[in-house]
Protein backbone atom coordinates (compact mmCIF):
# COMPACT_ATOMS: atom_id res chain seq x y z
CA UNK A 1 0.00 0.00 0.00
CA UNK A 2 2.55 2.47 1.28
CA UNK A 3 4.76 1.71 -2.45
CA UNK A 4 1.86 2.42 -4.25
CA UNK A 5 1.23 5.96 -2.26
CA UNK A 6 3.40 8.43 -4.99
CA UNK A 7 0.87 6.72 -7.40
CA UNK A 8 -2.28 6.92 -5.86
CA UNK A 9 -1.10 10.91 -5.11
CA UNK A 10 -0.19 11.00 -8.54
CA UNK A 11 -3.55 9.85 -9.86
CA UNK A 12 -5.71 12.11 -7.47
CA UNK A 13 -3.21 15.18 -8.09
CA UNK A 14 -4.32 14.66 -12.08
CA UNK A 15 -8.10 13.65 -12.03
CA UNK A 16 -8.59 16.87 -10.02
CA UNK A 17 -6.16 18.89 -11.82
CA UNK A 18 -7.94 18.19 -15.20
CA UNK A 19 -11.21 18.78 -14.03
CA UNK A 20 -10.21 22.13 -12.88
CA UNK A 21 -8.64 22.65 -16.22
CA UNK A 22 -11.57 21.89 -18.28
CA UNK A 23 -13.35 24.05 -16.42
CA UNK A 24 -10.84 26.88 -16.69
CA UNK A 25 -10.44 26.18 -20.45
CA UNK A 26 -14.32 25.72 -20.42
CA UNK A 27 -14.77 29.78 -19.41
CA UNK A 28 -11.85 31.31 -21.12
CA UNK A 29 -12.89 29.67 -24.92
CA UNK A 30 -16.93 30.31 -23.96
CA UNK A 31 -17.20 33.55 -22.38
CA UNK A 32 -14.10 35.53 -23.61
CA UNK A 33 -14.33 37.87 -26.02
CA UNK A 34 -11.81 38.46 -28.64
CA UNK A 35 -8.31 36.47 -28.97
CA UNK A 36 -7.08 37.16 -25.88
CA UNK A 37 -8.72 34.83 -23.47
CA UNK A 38 -8.32 32.11 -26.39
CA UNK A 39 -4.47 32.51 -26.40
CA UNK A 40 -4.00 32.37 -22.72
CA UNK A 41 -6.43 29.27 -23.12
CA UNK A 42 -4.04 27.60 -25.54
CA UNK A 43 -1.27 28.45 -23.49
CA UNK A 44 -2.22 26.84 -20.27
CA UNK A 45 -3.37 24.08 -22.11
CA UNK A 46 0.00 23.41 -23.96
CA UNK A 47 1.62 24.06 -20.18
CA UNK A 48 -0.35 21.65 -18.47
CA UNK A 49 0.66 18.64 -21.09
CA UNK A 50 4.39 19.80 -20.10
CA UNK A 51 3.74 20.00 -16.58
CA UNK A 52 1.84 16.43 -16.41
CA UNK A 53 4.53 14.80 -18.16
CA UNK A 54 6.98 16.32 -15.79
CA UNK A 55 5.12 15.10 -12.63
CA UNK A 56 4.64 11.55 -14.70
CA UNK A 57 8.83 11.31 -15.47
CA UNK A 58 9.10 12.82 -11.40
CA UNK A 59 6.76 9.55 -10.08
CA UNK A 60 8.93 6.99 -12.54
CA UNK A 61 12.51 8.24 -11.04
CA UNK A 62 11.01 7.05 -7.65
CA UNK B 1 -10.32 25.93 -35.87
CA UNK B 2 -7.75 28.69 -35.72
CA UNK B 3 -10.40 31.61 -36.78
CA UNK B 4 -10.14 32.79 -32.81
CA UNK B 5 -6.60 34.36 -34.00
CA UNK B 6 -8.35 36.23 -37.02
CA UNK B 7 -10.99 37.87 -34.90
CA UNK B 8 -10.80 41.42 -33.06
CA UNK B 9 -11.39 42.09 -29.72
CA UNK B 10 -14.21 44.03 -31.10
CA UNK B 11 -16.38 41.09 -31.53
CA UNK B 12 -18.61 39.47 -28.81
CA UNK B 13 -21.75 37.67 -28.59
CA UNK B 14 -24.93 38.86 -29.21
CA UNK B 15 -23.03 42.17 -30.99
CA UNK B 16 -25.90 43.85 -33.16
CA UNK B 17 -25.21 44.79 -37.02
CA UNK B 18 -25.64 48.28 -36.74
CA UNK B 19 -23.47 48.33 -33.59
CA UNK B 20 -19.83 49.81 -33.49
CA UNK B 21 -17.65 49.16 -30.88
CA UNK B 22 -16.10 52.33 -29.24
CA UNK B 23 -14.36 50.48 -26.42
CA UNK B 24 -13.31 47.49 -24.63
CA UNK B 25 -11.64 47.87 -21.93
CA UNK B 26 -10.33 45.09 -19.57
CA UNK B 27 -9.07 46.18 -15.34
CA UNK B 28 -5.57 47.79 -15.87
CA UNK B 29 -2.89 45.51 -16.03
CA UNK B 30 -1.26 46.76 -12.87
CA UNK B 31 -4.50 44.90 -11.24
CA UNK B 32 -3.06 41.83 -12.97
CA UNK B 33 0.38 42.83 -12.35
CA UNK B 34 0.34 42.84 -8.80
CA UNK B 35 -1.36 38.88 -8.62
CA UNK B 36 1.22 37.83 -10.77
CA UNK B 37 4.34 39.10 -8.46
CA UNK B 38 2.35 36.79 -5.92
CA UNK B 39 2.38 34.01 -8.07
CA UNK B 40 6.30 34.77 -9.19
CA UNK B 41 7.15 34.31 -5.24
CA UNK B 42 5.56 31.12 -4.83
CA UNK B 43 6.82 29.97 -8.27
CA UNK B 44 10.03 30.21 -6.55
CA UNK B 45 9.35 28.99 -3.19
CA UNK B 46 10.13 25.03 -4.00
CA UNK B 47 13.71 26.42 -5.68
CA UNK B 48 14.54 28.13 -2.42
CA UNK B 49 13.94 24.73 -0.77
CA UNK B 50 15.42 22.69 -2.53
CA UNK B 51 18.57 24.92 -2.03
CA UNK B 52 18.04 25.16 2.16
CA UNK B 53 17.83 21.53 2.39
CA UNK B 54 20.74 20.82 0.30
CA UNK B 55 22.77 22.88 2.32
CA UNK B 56 21.30 22.10 5.69
CA UNK B 57 20.10 18.53 5.40
CA UNK B 58 22.17 16.88 2.96
CA UNK B 59 21.24 13.39 4.19
CA UNK B 60 17.71 13.82 2.81
CA UNK B 61 19.30 12.91 0.12
CA UNK B 62 17.87 9.72 -0.64
CA UNK B 63 14.33 11.32 -0.34
CA UNK B 64 15.31 13.53 -3.57
CA UNK B 65 13.34 11.39 -5.78
CA UNK B 66 10.28 12.21 -3.56
CA UNK B 67 10.79 15.63 -3.02
CA UNK B 68 10.88 15.96 -7.27
CA UNK B 69 7.75 14.68 -7.27
CA UNK B 70 6.43 16.50 -5.11
CA UNK B 71 7.46 19.69 -6.27
CA UNK B 72 6.46 18.72 -9.89
CA UNK B 73 2.89 18.22 -8.17
CA UNK B 74 3.08 21.86 -6.91
CA UNK B 75 3.79 23.66 -9.86
CA UNK B 76 0.89 21.68 -11.62
CA UNK B 77 -1.30 23.32 -9.14
CA UNK B 78 0.55 26.61 -9.26
CA UNK B 79 0.02 26.56 -13.07
CA UNK B 80 -3.70 26.10 -12.55
CA UNK B 81 -3.90 28.99 -10.00
CA UNK B 82 -1.44 31.38 -12.33
CA UNK B 83 -4.12 30.71 -15.44
CA UNK B 84 -7.26 31.42 -12.80
CA UNK B 85 -6.14 34.62 -11.50
CA UNK B 86 -5.45 35.61 -15.60
CA UNK B 87 -8.68 33.77 -16.66
CA UNK B 88 -10.81 36.10 -13.66
CA UNK B 89 -8.98 39.48 -15.30
CA UNK B 90 -9.85 38.25 -18.87
CA UNK B 91 -13.22 37.90 -18.27
CA UNK B 92 -14.22 40.96 -16.21
CA UNK B 93 -14.73 43.58 -19.11
CA UNK B 94 -16.93 46.54 -20.16
CA UNK B 95 -17.87 47.17 -23.50
CA UNK B 96 -18.80 50.91 -24.83
CA UNK B 97 -20.92 50.83 -28.46
CA UNK B 98 -22.34 53.41 -30.16
CA UNK B 99 -26.12 52.05 -28.92
CA UNK B 100 -24.82 50.50 -25.13
CA UNK B 101 -22.56 49.97 -22.30
CA UNK B 102 -22.01 46.33 -21.28
CA UNK B 103 -20.92 45.40 -17.81
CA UNK B 104 -19.89 41.40 -17.56
CA UNK B 105 -17.87 40.43 -14.35
CA UNK B 106 -16.81 36.86 -13.59
CA UNK B 107 -16.54 36.12 -9.81
CA UNK B 108 -15.83 32.82 -9.87
CA UNK B 109 -16.17 29.88 -12.15
CA UNK B 110 -20.03 29.42 -13.07
CA UNK B 111 -20.78 33.17 -11.52
CA UNK B 112 -21.20 35.51 -14.03
CA UNK B 113 -23.16 38.81 -14.34
CA UNK B 114 -23.75 40.07 -17.60
CA UNK B 115 -25.58 43.56 -16.84
CA UNK B 116 -25.99 46.19 -19.81
CA UNK B 117 -27.42 49.72 -20.02
CA UNK B 118 -28.51 51.60 -23.23
CA UNK B 119 -26.68 55.09 -23.63
CA UNK B 120 -30.05 57.14 -23.47
CA UNK B 121 -30.56 55.82 -19.75
CA UNK B 122 -27.25 57.88 -18.76
CA UNK B 123 -27.88 60.40 -16.20
CA UNK B 124 -24.06 61.28 -15.00
CA UNK B 125 -20.88 59.97 -15.08
CA UNK B 126 -18.08 60.00 -12.26
CA UNK B 127 -14.87 58.64 -12.12
CA UNK B 128 -12.83 58.20 -8.82
CA UNK B 129 -8.98 57.84 -8.83
CA UNK B 130 -7.78 56.78 -5.21
CA UNK B 131 -4.11 56.51 -4.29
CA UNK B 132 -0.57 57.23 -4.97
CA UNK B 133 -0.11 54.19 -7.80
CA UNK B 134 -3.43 55.16 -9.59
CA UNK B 135 -3.18 58.42 -9.90
CA UNK B 136 0.73 57.68 -11.36
CA UNK B 137 -0.61 55.15 -13.64
CA UNK B 138 -3.69 56.15 -14.39
CA UNK B 139 -6.66 54.08 -13.69
CA UNK B 140 -9.37 54.00 -11.52
CA UNK B 141 -12.93 53.75 -11.26
CA UNK B 142 -15.50 54.86 -13.22
CA UNK B 143 -19.43 55.22 -12.23
CA UNK B 144 -22.59 55.76 -14.48
CA UNK B 145 -25.63 56.73 -13.10
CA UNK B 146 -28.66 55.54 -14.95
CA UNK B 147 -32.19 57.00 -14.92
CA UNK B 148 -33.53 54.29 -12.41
CA UNK B 149 -32.15 55.45 -8.62
CA UNK B 150 -31.11 52.95 -7.51
CA UNK B 151 -28.90 51.69 -10.59
CA UNK B 152 -25.48 52.21 -11.26
CA UNK B 153 -22.77 51.21 -13.80
CA UNK B 154 -19.20 50.66 -12.08
CA UNK B 155 -16.59 50.18 -14.45
CA UNK B 156 -13.72 48.68 -11.88
CA UNK B 157 -10.11 49.98 -11.90
CA UNK B 158 -9.90 50.89 -15.92
CA UNK B 159 -6.94 52.78 -17.52
CA UNK B 160 -7.80 56.39 -18.35
CA UNK B 161 -11.06 56.52 -16.86
CA UNK B 162 -11.46 60.32 -17.57
CA UNK B 163 -10.78 59.82 -21.24
CA UNK B 164 -13.51 57.24 -20.82
CA UNK B 165 -15.75 59.22 -19.21
CA UNK B 166 -15.50 61.25 -22.22
CA UNK B 167 -15.81 58.90 -25.06
CA UNK B 168 -19.73 57.68 -23.23
CA UNK B 169 -20.42 61.28 -22.86
CA UNK B 170 -19.99 62.20 -26.49
CA UNK B 171 -21.60 58.42 -27.48
CA UNK B 172 -24.41 58.90 -25.23
CA UNK B 173 -24.73 62.89 -26.80
CA UNK B 174 -24.49 61.28 -30.11
CA UNK B 175 -26.94 58.65 -29.55
CA UNK B 176 -29.82 60.95 -28.48
CA UNK B 177 -29.49 63.03 -31.54
CA UNK B 178 -29.47 60.40 -33.97
CA UNK B 179 -32.42 58.88 -32.10
CA UNK B 180 -35.38 61.28 -31.44
CA UNK B 181 -37.66 59.91 -28.72
CA UNK B 182 -34.68 56.80 -27.94
CA UNK B 183 -36.39 54.92 -30.99
CA UNK B 184 -34.26 52.55 -32.96
CA UNK B 185 -34.07 53.21 -36.30
CA UNK B 186 -32.64 50.32 -37.52
CA UNK B 187 -33.82 46.99 -38.31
Amino acid sequence: MLANLPLIVLAIALAIFWILAFILLYHLVRFGVGRGPKVAALVFFFGSLILMIVALFAWLNI
Amino acid sequence: MFEFLTTTSYTFEDKKSYENVLLFLYRHWFVLFLQLIAFALLGILPLVLAIVLNKFLPELEAWRPYLHFAYAIYYLFWWYGLFYRIAMYLLDYWIVTDHRIIDSEQHGFFNRTVAELNLAKIQDISVAIIGVIPTWLDYGNLEVQTAAASEKFFFKEIPHPEKTKDIIMDAHNTYIKEHPGDVETHV
